[in-house]
């Protein structure tokens, strides 16, 4: 379903990330894992449209997005989950959601949507019109997801879910995403937490200095020594 | 209290909301758009001499000029953003630029009415002898109406910011432009059309000056020390603020008149706005932002 291409991208002239190619199948969940500054957020900015590839494509069911202004990219399909939630802070939970909603295909079947929501998370009707800034790091992760599903996304993206979060709520969170990918939302999940997020995936991307080390299936990789020596220190 | 005071006071407040309706272009093109447009301070000098002409020449009630005054300042205002958007203008540069774009203006007001006052003349303009009574005080029915018009801009604009997607969407690009893109706001579009929005109300203010003062091409020089005070006493982009700062700033010129004469009231308006700086630089009626 989503097919990258030799995608490479950068900030002004310093490049981060170089030739990568990933794709994520319909109804799967994949992750790119890798440490801090592996180009991990460049990448999921590429695809959301927030940043230009250089070179390379970003291709959904056939529609290249790497073309398309990022307004449009939500519209294609793509739903995004920032990094540190980057909910709108003086809006209210039900204003955020409104947001999700916000291009013309998912407004017309907001209501359906938002009762979607509200049923997966019953936090954006219990504090529907408090400030979204009032919210703990918890239930403004889950408002960020919900916003997210919101424009009812074929795929959706989650940049580094797990960050600022207690490890309870980190389970819960990680549980609500295996739901909605059950109900058939395809899910590319970029993350540090690498254990969390091999359990979760069926398959994994290594990222670092911005190429892909390694790649293949979430299982193997969680048993990997090397892999084991490098990020769990065992 | 005395009756020149509480006449002070009830002028006080009325013009206030005329005031506000000079200020909420400006504020919300700051707030919202952060361009800190200069050049409404020339569509209100203009909306009150396109209304004085209509009246002048065609004989128009000056109230009926609002069917060509409000389409026109939109217009200005659409054209006035795409040209902002296409020059890549930052907040510290619209301030330069629309400076120049007001005194271009100013020059062409000198121009076409030259500097001589101009005033509707009474025949066409029944609104500017119009007043009644409440006990000893007078009420006048120009500013009361122009009053009545800041109110209702306050409540459709809240209304328009908080329950439709437009509205949504121009407060999440306040927040968060970036993201807004993300989810499908085209966030050049919402600024046109708030421009457009913002200097059609800046040229609403021209017309209600035009019922009841003798118009000049030099006074608006004279807005901006009660303009820049209603906008940061009621925080950028905030309707509601600007129509409390404007009845606060109103009142507060009023009575220094009454007690001081009518040099003293830029100096309150002036230290209004520094008292506002100093002390509550967001604004009176505005949240301080906390994410």
């Amino acid at each position: 379903m989503l097919e990258v291409r030799g995608v490479s991208a950068g900030y002004g002239t310093a490049q981060a990330l170089w030739d990568i190619d990933i794709d994520v199948a319909e109804g799967e969940i994949v992750t790119l894992v890798g440490p801090n500054g592996a180009g991990k957020s460049t990448f999921v900015n590429v695809v959301a449209g927030l940043s230009r590839a250089w070179s390379g494509s970003v291709v959904l069911d056939g529609q290249a997005l790497t073309d398309l202004p990022p307004a449009q990219v939500c519209g294609q399909g793509v739903a995004i989950v920032p990094e540190g939630r980057r909910l709108f802070p003086d809006l209210t939970v039900t204003d955020n959601l409104d947001i999700g909603a916000f291009h013309p295909a998912a407004r017309a079947k907001r209501d359906e949507t938002y009762e979607r929501v509200s049923s997966i998370f019953p936090i954006v009707v219990e504090r529907r019109n408090q400030r979204a800034g009032n919210l703990s790091g918890g239930e403004q992760q889950m408002v960020a997801i919900g916003r997210a599903l919101m424009a009812r996304p074929q795929l959706l993206l989650l940049d580094e879910p797990s960050l600022g979060l207690a490890p309870v709520i980190v389970e819960q969170i990680f549980d609500v995403i295996r739901e909605i990918n059950q109900t058939g939302t395809s899910v590319l999940i970029v993350e540090q937490n690498v254990v969390e997020a091999l359990e979760l995936a069926s398959r994994a991307y290594v990222l670092e200095n911005g190429r892909i080390v390694r790649q293949g299936d979430a299982t193997e990789l969680l048993n990997d020594e090397s892999l084991q020596k490098a990020y769990f220190g065992m | 209290m005395n009756d020149v005071l509480n006449q002070a006071i009830v002028s006080g407040i009325l013009i206030g909301g005329l005031y506000a309706v000079m200020s909420v272009g400006i504020s919300l093109t700051w707030g919202v758009l952060k361009i800190i447009n200069l050049a409404h301070f020339s569509f209100i000098l203009l909306g009150a001499y396109v209304t004085y002409q209509l009246s002048t020449t065609l004989g128009w009630d000056p109230l009926i000029a609002l069917v060509i005054v409000i389409p026109g300042g939109f217009l200005a205002g659409v054209i006035m953003q795409v040209f902002f958007e296409l020059a890549k203008v930052d907040e510290f540069q619209s301030l330069i630029i629309s400076f120049g774009i007001f005194i271009i203006f100013q020059s062409v007001t000198r121009t076409i009415w030259t500097a001589d006052f101009r005033r509707i003349d009474g025949d066409t303009n029944p609104y500017e002898s119009m007043s009644f009574f409440v006990g000893d005080i007078a009420v006048q029915v120009a500013t009361l109406i122009a009053f009545g018009v800041a109110v209702a801009i306050a409540i459709g604009m809240t209304v328009l910011l908080t329950r439709t997607y437009f509205g949504k969407a121009v407060r999440a690009i306040v927040e968060d432009p970036e993201i807004a893109r993300a989810y499908g706001i085209d966030v050049r579009r919402v600024a046109v059309l708030l421009s457009g929005l913002a200097t059609a109300f800046s040229a609403v203010a021209g017309v209600f000056i035009a019922t009841f003062q003798s118009l000049s091409p030099n006074m608006s020089f004279g807005w901006f020390g009660i303009v820049f005070p209603v906008v940061i006493l009621g925080g950028l982009g905030s309707t509601v603020g600007a129509l409390g700062a404007g009845v606060i700033v109103g009142v507060a010129a009023g009575v220094a008149t009454t007690e001081w004469g009518p040099l003293s009231a830029s100096l309150v308006t002036f230290l209004i706005l520094i008292a506002a700086l100093l002390f509550r630089p967001q604004g009176l009626f505005t949240r301080q932002s906390s994410t």
